[in-house]
């Protein structure tokens, strides 16, 4: 019987884990720039991620793989930020942005200040 | 419940091909290396979904792999494109990736 | 756990040939290795100290004083908040790649962080790119200042609002994480708007 419901937990998990996955699809492929498009692939690599992780280690419920399961996010969250933040810096510096999607802009007028040098 | 694992196969599959559709339509080369960064998340979640479904803990080195290296590709993309953007002081936004 | 009004110890390390090995890092390591096998025995934690004192004498890293404080309860709050905030920020991008037939409007936001620690600084940052609808796009290291792509910011006062939000995430983690100097910092400029 809790067997039964834990199954269920763990397949909701997952279900919406897949469901950020998939939302990350449509915002990829729907926004306008690639900055927006930053955000979406955030998304099922950092929630979406510790909900699967969550679904497994469920679905396992008796033994524990609790370890490995906890270095995965770890290693997740740890690495994503990196990437992001070296693409983004990339990809506003070479102009990979949409300036009339974008309300304020604080950074353009520090750029210009020194010149767009680093 | 078997409706349920149907489901999740298919999102994790259409979220594949989405991003394979923003592969090919690029434009740049960041797009496309953020679209594989997406793929590789959809595999991630795959594979989790796999071991799930299977009770099989050998699937999760594999995990732990993916999430470690996962990063690797977007960084070194990036700082290709950085250092072509630094060599290269005439800017030509908008034209597409040479690489 | 240190307590929070012990001041600057010198850093856990000890001499090995022209080493310094860190204590810290050799624990964390072994941590690692021990989470790897999913079990706590003897042999894994003697293997574990092994192959990490072979990385730190191999790579070695100059020695580092944190000057980091962990204080409990604030880290908890900023634990929980960090929580709620991914899940709550997650469904907003969620509902707006499902947004259909409107392209979302984002501001690129100037915060400069009152801190002056490197840790604090990239903790704040680290943390706010892990959270989805910010990206962080650039930061001024000499006036630790982040510069934050906050998606669906359509309007000047969102973009306040948005900066609201990172100085009050700096200050949960300044109180999770920083010196006494560092909260002194934060009590002693007064931010526009109140936070928390």
């Amino acid at each position: 019987m809790t067997h039964q419901v834990i199954d269920w937990i763990a397949v909701g998990c997952l279900l919406t884990g897949a469901l950020l996955s998939f939302a990350a699809g449509v915002g990829l492929v729907r926004f306008p720039d690639l900055l927006s498009r930053m955000h979406t692939a955030a998304k099922p690599q950092v929630l979406g991620l510790i909900l699967i992780l969550i679904g497994i280690g469920l679905r396992m419920w008796p033994e524990s793989h609790v370890g490995v399961l906890v270095l995965i996010a770890l290693f997740q969250i740890l690495t994503v930020p990196v990437a992001g933040h070296i693409a983004g810096r990339v990809a506003y510096r070479t102009g990979r942005v949409r300036h009339d999607l974008i309300a304020v802009d604080d950074l353009q007028a520090e750029l210009e200040g020194d010149g767009g040098t680093r | 419940m078997t409706l349920a694992w149907i489901a999740i196969g298919v999102l994790l599959g259409a979220a594949s091909l989405l991003a394979v559709v923003r592969l090919m339509r690029g434009p740049t080369i960041l797009d496309r290396a953020l679209s594989v960064d997406v793929l590789l998340a959809s595999a991630i979640a795959g594979i989790g979904a796999y071991a799930a479904f299977h009770r099989e803990p050998t699937a999760l080195p594999a995990l732990l792999v993916l999430s470690l290296l996962g990063f690797l590709g977007s960084v070194s993309v990036s700082r290709f494109v950085a250092r072509r953007q630094v060599a290269q002081t005439t800017e030509e936004s908008g034209k597409g990736e040479r690489g | 756990m240190t307590r929070p009004d012990v001041q600057r110890r010198p850093p856990l390390a000890f001499r090995l040939g022209r080493v310094y090995v860190q204590v810290p890092s050799l624990i964390a390591m072994t941590v690692v290795w021990a989470l790897l096998f999913g079990e706590l025995s003897v042999g894994v934690v003697l293997s574990g100290l092994l192959v990490s004192l072979a990385i730190v004498l191999i790579f070695p890293l100059p020695p580092v004083d944190p000057g980091l404080r962990l204080r409990p309860w604030p880290f908890l709050v900023f634990l929980g908040r960090f929580a709620t905030d991914l899940i709550t920020a997650s469904v907003k991008v969620v509902g707006q790649a499902f947004a259909f037939g409107r392209l979302p409007r984002s501001s690129v936001i100037g915060v400069p962080l009152r801190s002056r620690s490197d840790l604090l600084l990239t903790m704040t940052a680290v943390t706010l790119s892990v959270i989805p609808g910010s990206v962080i796009v650039e930061v001024r290291y000499a006036t630790s200042t982040l510069f934050v792509h906050v998606l669906g910011a359509a309007d000047p006062a969102a973009a306040e609002a948005a900066r609201r939000d990172v100085w009050a995430l700096e200050e949960r983690i300044t109180r999770a994480f920083g010196t006494r100097e560092d909260l002194a910092r934060l009590e002693g400029t007064p931010v526009a708007g109140g936070t928390l």
